[in-house]
């Protein structure tokens, strides 16, 4: 599912996000990835959703290489990524319901099908009272759960969730951690960044990342 | 096809939405591009008069050749040989003496009686050229030099002074026409550009969700070309009114220069310029969707 060889990221002023690294996930897999603010976690992210590209190494994704020439691929296998940013991208001016219809209305569903997903998933982040708001009006936390509707509502086989607790209170963030890691149920690759470690202590089975300054540490625990 | 029909209600919104939230640079945008159209269409009608009365102009233009009299038919022949051969004369026809009578008892009227008191006709037989305009001096100087020509008449008096006119107004068309021609072009993309741009977060936003190309751009296009076609389109109607009550005025008041019909002109303009104005949008938003999309 996911493939790295010698992989590293710089940026272009310098920064090295990420050391080099070699890993691999596989289908189904559950992933956390945590460490302090700064260690690389959202760069790890922006790889596999191919807003960055390795410095050197070779990346994988969906068996498409993360390369500058090779965008066209990229924006496909996006469409089967369900992503949940830190800065949430919502679109302002747009009511809950069409955001999260907005990640499906170029697939390949009819549209009361995409219109059900939608509405499924946004009840299950218990926003179903709010479907016809517009995002504007919404707290942070709610709308880091409209941006999980989203990215969970087109069934993605690949989730990456970073930090999609962050602004929740406890109660929220378990029923919201429990919910992306359900997924793994129906073979879905979830990986969630979190620098929450108290969270996750009850998940015992997965790999999990510890980013320090851009080195990682690796451990499959099953 | 499909996926398109399946959200023709949710692009019909998006331009809505497009255009409700960048409200104000939207109306600024209307109202700019509107007055900018108009100032165009009030460039090229200005150009267009000067032609058009160039072209009234150079219908007025007469050039008569007199010549030696009693030619034998051997240097009458030769003579008019000599002015074909001159360069942008297009022909020619001979006037005889009994015509040019005629034509000077028609053009006094009642006032004819004058020739009666002349026992023999007091007029020669001359030529009239039809010829190019533009090389009239050329022509004139030439024939003046062509043998057995005694005397060539041409109204260039009346006509120099109407050229400059005309000449000048053609020089500040040019010259305005070309700048607002590309500032019209500048502007325009700039604005709908501008428009793109103040959203490129959500554009890049649809990406990262893998939507294609096509869907991202399609309700910022069709935003782009009816922005630009509806100002092109108010600004035509402005046009119009302005144009119709301009020719009223100016009816009469430059006695030597011809009120001109502007209406068929006029709509000629108000449809070219729209659909200048579509083309535009639709290459504008094209290349501001190109350098927003850029990042990965
Ligand atoms: N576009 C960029 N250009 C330059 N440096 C960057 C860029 N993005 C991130 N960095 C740097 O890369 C390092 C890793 O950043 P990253 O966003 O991956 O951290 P993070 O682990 O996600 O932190 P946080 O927990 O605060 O979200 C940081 O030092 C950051 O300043
Ligand atoms: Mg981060």
């Amino acid at each position: 599912m996911i493939v790295a060889k010698k992989v590293g990221l710089s940026y272009p002023d310098g920064t090295e996000a990420l050391k080099t690294f070699d890993f691999h996930i596989e289908k189904g897999e559950l992933v956390f990835i945590t460490g302090p603010s700064g260690s690389g976690k959202t760069s790890l992210l922006k790889l596999i959703l191919g807003m960055e590209f390795p410095t050197h190494g070779s990346f994988e994704v969906l068996g498409e290489s993360i390369q500058s020439d090779n965008t066209e691929k990229i924006q496909m296998i996006r469409r089967s990524m369900g992503p949940v940013f830190q800065e949430f991208r919502l679109l302002e001016g747009r009511t809950v319901l069409e955001n999260v219809m907005l990640g499906m209305r170029f697939l390949d569903l009819p549209l009361h099908t995409i219109k059900n997903y939608a509405i499924q998933s946004i009840e299950r982040v218990g926003l179903g009272h709010k479907l016809k708001h517009t995002v504007d009006r919404l707290s942070w936390g709610e709308c880091q759960r409209v941006s999980i509707a989203r990215a969970v509502a087109r069934k993605p086989v690949l989730i990456i969730a970073d930090e999609p607790t962050g602004n929740l209170d406890k109660e929220n963030a378990i029923n919201i951690l429990e919910l992306l890691t359900s997924f793994t149920d129906t073979d879905t690759t979830v990986i969630i960044t979190t620098h929450a470690t108290h969270l996750i202590e009850d998940f015992h089975n997965g790999v999990f990342i510890k980013m320090n300054a851009g080195d990682m540490q690796i451990e499959r625990r099953i | 096809m499909s996926k398109f029909i399946k959200n023709g209600g949710y692009f019909f919104r998006e331009i809505k939405t497009i255009f409700m939230l960048n409200k104000t640079s939207s109306i600024l945008s209307l109202v700019s591009l509107t007055m900018i159209f108009f100032i165009l269409m009030l460039t090229v009608s200005g150009w267009w008069m000067s032609n058009t009365w160039m072209g009234l102009i150079s219908d007025e233009a007469e050039i008569s050749v007199y010549y030696v009299s009693g030619l034998n038919p051997y240097a009458f022949d030769e003579l008019q040989e000599d002015i074909e051969k001159i360069d942008g004369v297009n022909g020619l026809s001979h006037i005889e003496a009994s015509e040019a009578y005629d034509d000077m008892e028609k053009i006094l009227g009642g006032d004819a009686k004058v020739l009666e008191s002349f026992t023999e006709n007091p007029f020669d037989p001359y030529f009239e050229l039809s010829f190019d305009f533009e090389n009239r001096l050329n022509i004139v100087k030439e024939l003046n030099e062509t043998k057995n020509v005694s005397f060539v008449r041409d109204n260039q008096d009346v006509l120099d002074q109407l050229e400059n006119i005309i000449d000048f107004i053609e020089i500040i068309g040019i010259v305005v026409g070309l700048s607002v021609s590309i500032s019209t072009f500048i502007i325009t993309s700039h604005i709908i550009r501008e428009g793109i741009h103040s959203n490129r977060e959500h554009i890049r936003t649809l990406r990262l969700l893998g939507a294609p190309t096509w869907f991202i751009n399609f309700p910022f296009v069709t935003e782009g070309i009816l922005i630009t076609g509806f100002s092109a389109f108010v600004s035509g109607l402005i046009f119009t009114i302005f144009s119709g009550r301009l020719s009223n005025a100016f009816e009469g008041t430059v006695q030597f220069l011809p009120a001109l019909d502007m209406s068929s002109m006029t709509l000629v303009l108000w449809v070219s310029v729209t659909a200048l104005a579509l083309l535009l949008g639709m290459i504008s938003s094209a290349f501001g969707l190109k350098l927003v999309s850029k990042k990965k």
